[in-house]
């Protein structure tokens, strides 16, 4: 391996227009789409200068029992006698301002702050309703006698991981947006998109260009083209993810604001049920490792395809399907309680699934593997790396031995 | 340096495209002669290791090629029939990404290409993208890649065809600057280019090796052998069916045609000493062209 070889690599890869147009094309379209909310009302109209009166307010034992009793349905008139008069102030001030001359703004912080207040103790008890089901369903499968059921053994690792767990807290930080950046479809499509148009030609474009037998010739044409052109196309699945994710991340900050403040990842409006002891940040980073992770699977799948086709497009249609076709898949199919069966795992081990984590973390999910319980995320990353392993062996072993038959 | 070719055989399904070859070459220059479909493509594919032979195996100074894998590559230069490049680079960045892939460290490339630029006459062209260049610029490009790692074993598929004259001239040139103790294999169904060039000329047919020996030789083999004539239209049409025919010129007095024979042909005809041409006419039979 050489670093002029790896530098030619990947200016072959990157000195395709196409990819400008469509990486320029999509940011575009992102960027379009998502300023669309900056003029929203609950963008607009932040409750972040009262996050701290608004947190002793929900603190209230009082105010929570009030809540419980009224089935989690209470009004901001409920919460006013618990907020400062300088909070309500802030939260009044908008009584006379109309939003688009039609909607009183108003009501816009104020039904806010209910909803943020109720959620927090909906979802304080849901997840305690939760611990409390494991509870019973363990002791009841100990009365029957099935301690060696599956079940028992997932039912067990989850409690655990729950009481280990920590606290809700109050989610007024906008994690949430920042947190569904992957969840939504669009930058992980276009990442992947942009890194199969990108390497479907690494190997078959020296076919199509006629090079190849020039290459194969040369003393490093084997191994050495093999580790460069792999260097050079992970580099560009990374550079890829990254140029994605910070756009998302300019974005949604730009519109939705920037959170200084981290806060534990089960306080998230759609991760109450999580039983990983992670802050939001945390998965945030992860999500961003997952991504580099799937961008390296397919990168590696997409490269082991090329160096045994003619044409950069078989591999692209194949990888594509297997990127598409597990993500529509992931997309569809009701992911079952606790435990993977055969028709979720296609989902549930998707490239897709890795880029976003969501769904895999934000309750408990284990697979069976040879009978002990798994979290399905990490089921996840061991069946995508074998997959890159795989990819890479048999590009390694097929590139080697290449012959030119015609 | 030895490169030894035994009992070398490569099929495609049924078909029999190298049929037991057996050849041994040292240092010098050797023409690899045939009409299309003979076999030489899939032959030297097979001495730079990007096809497998079927049967046999090559060896250089007893150690099979595939065995010796990049060290043998180190020594090689090969120029496929098909040349290809990236269009969008530039000339001398082509080359020097080849350069790298054959070992030279930067400031080697550096000197090296420029150099071979030079000696191809591309130098003023070396910054320009290749999807400008000529079929015969092209060539030229592929001419300069096999030379960048000063190449022991030259094997050259169709190096001449689409050149022009001049670039023709350039090529012998290049070739006879080559010095010293190297092997170089040139195919090609262009017997003229070889007359000059080749000290040793194997003529293939059929995938299998007809002849092999040094140029005069095979040019003693045809003598007398070789008649020259000067025939109507008609004569020509009934002859050509009987014999032979190499070069045909058109005649204020009708056609002078050269015919090869074991017997004198015609009244008429007259013996003249034999060229290369004629050794390929013989073997390969000829078409009036
Ligand atoms: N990949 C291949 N598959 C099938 N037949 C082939 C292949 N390559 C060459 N051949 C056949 O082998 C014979 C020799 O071809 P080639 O080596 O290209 O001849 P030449 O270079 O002398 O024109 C031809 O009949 C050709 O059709
Ligand atoms: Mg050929």
């Amino acid at each position: 391996m050489n670093a002029d070889i790896i530098r030619t690599e990947f200016y072959k890869i990157v000195s395709k227009k196409y990819i400008w147009i469509f990486v320029i094309l999509f940011s575009a379209f992102y960027a379009f789409i998502f300023f669309q909310f900056r003029d929203n009302p609950g963008v607009k109209y932040s409750l972040r200068p009262i996050r701290n009166e608004i947190q002793q307010a929900a603190a209230s034992e009082e105010l929570g029992n009030i809540m419980r009793s009224k089935g989690y349905k209470i009004s901001y008139e409920d919460i006013k006698p618990f907020l400062s008069s300088s909070a309500c102030e802030y939260i009044e001030q908008y009584r006379r301002v109309y939003y688009h001359d039609e909607i009183p703004v108003a009501s816009l912080p104020e039904s806010k702050v209910t909803d943020k207040i109720c959620n927090f103790y909906e979802r304080i008890d849901d997840r305690q309703n939760e611990i409390q089901n494991l509870r019973s369903s363990l002791a009841e499968m100990k009365k029957k006698g099935k301690l060696s059921s599956f079940l028992y053994a997932v039912q067990t690792k989850l409690l655990g991981m729950y009481e280990k767990a920590g606290e809700i807290e109050l989610n007024l930080d906008g994690w949430d947006e920042i947190a569904d950046i992957n969840y939504a479809w669009m930058i992980p499509a276009w990442t992947m998109l942009i890194i199969l148009l990108g390497l479907a030609g690494i190997y078959s474009d020296e076919y199509t260009n006629k090079t190849q037998s020039v290459l194969l010739t040369a003393k490093n044409g084997r191994q050495g083209v093999f580790f460069s052109k792999l260097a050079a196309g992970i580099l560009f699945s990374i550079l890829c993810v990254l140029y994605f994710q910070s756009l998302a991340f300019a974005v949604t900050g730009i519109v939705y604001g920037f959170s200084n403040a981290d806060i534990s990842l089960m306080s998230l409006y759609g991760f109450k049920l999580t039983p990983f002891a992670w802050s939001a940040l945390k998965f945030y980073l992860f999500q961003i490792l997952g991504s580099l992770l799937a961008a390296f699977v397919m990168s590696s799948l997409i490269i082991c395809l090329s160096a045994y086709c003619k044409n950069a497009l078989l591999p692209f249609f194949l990888a594509g399907t297997y990127w598409g076709g597990t993500f529509v898949w992931a997309k569809t199919v009701a992911l079952p309680q606790y435990v993977a069966n055969p028709l979720s795992l296609p989902a549930e081990l998707s490239p897709f699934m890795l880029q976003s984590i969501t769904d895999l973390v934000s309750t408990g999910r284990f697979i069976n593997l040879f009978g002990s319980a798994v979290p399905t995320i990490y089921a996840n990353i061991i069946f995508n790396l074998i997959i890159a392993f795989i990819s890479l062996l048999f590009c390694y072993h097929g590139y080697i031995r290449k012959q030119v038959k015609d | 340096m030895k490169l030894t070719i035994q009992n070398v055989m490569k099929t495609f399904g049924e078909k029999r495209a190298v049929n037991d070859v057996s050849l041994e070459l040292i240092s010098g220059v050797y023409g690899l002669l045939g009409p299309n479909g003979a076999g030489k493509t899939t032959l030297m594919k097979l001495i730079v290791d990007i096809l497998t032979p079927s049967a046999g195996r090559i060896t250089l100074d007893g150690v099979d090629i595939t065995e010796l894998g990049a060290a043998y590559r180190d020594k090689l230069g090969y120029m496929p029939q098909e040349i290809g490049v990236y269009k969008n680079f530039s000339a001398k960045k082509f080359l020097k990404y080849i350069a790298a892939l054959k070992g030279l460290s930067g400031r080697e490339a550096e000197s090296k290409v420029s150099e071979l630029l030079g000696l191809v006459g591309l130098k003023d062209v070396a910054n320009k993208r290749l999807g400008g260049f000529s079929g015969g610029m092209l060539r030229r490009i592929g001419i300069a890649q096999t030379l960048l790692n000063d190449p022991q074993i030259l094997i050259l598929d169709e190096p001449t065809a689409g050149l022009d004259p001049q670039e023709r001239i350039r090529f012998r040139n290049i070739l006879s600057e080559l010095s010293g103790n190297r092997i170089v294999l040139i195919s090609t169904h262009i017997v003229t280019d070889m007359e000059f060039i080749a000290g040793q000329i194997i003529l293939l047919k059929d995938g299998a090796v007809l002849r092999m020996d040094h140029t005069e030789n095979l040019i003693r083999t045809v003598e007398g052998k070789v008649w020259s004539a000067v025939l109507t239209h008609e004569q020509f049409n009934s002859i050509k069916q009987l014999y032979s025919i190499g070069n045909v010129m058109q005649r204020s007095d009708g056609m002078e045609v050269r015919i090869i024979s074991d017997k004198k042909p015609l009244e008429q005809a007259k013996p003249i000493q034999p060229i290369l041409e004629d050794v390929y006419t013989y073997y390969f039979g000829g078409t009036a062209k």
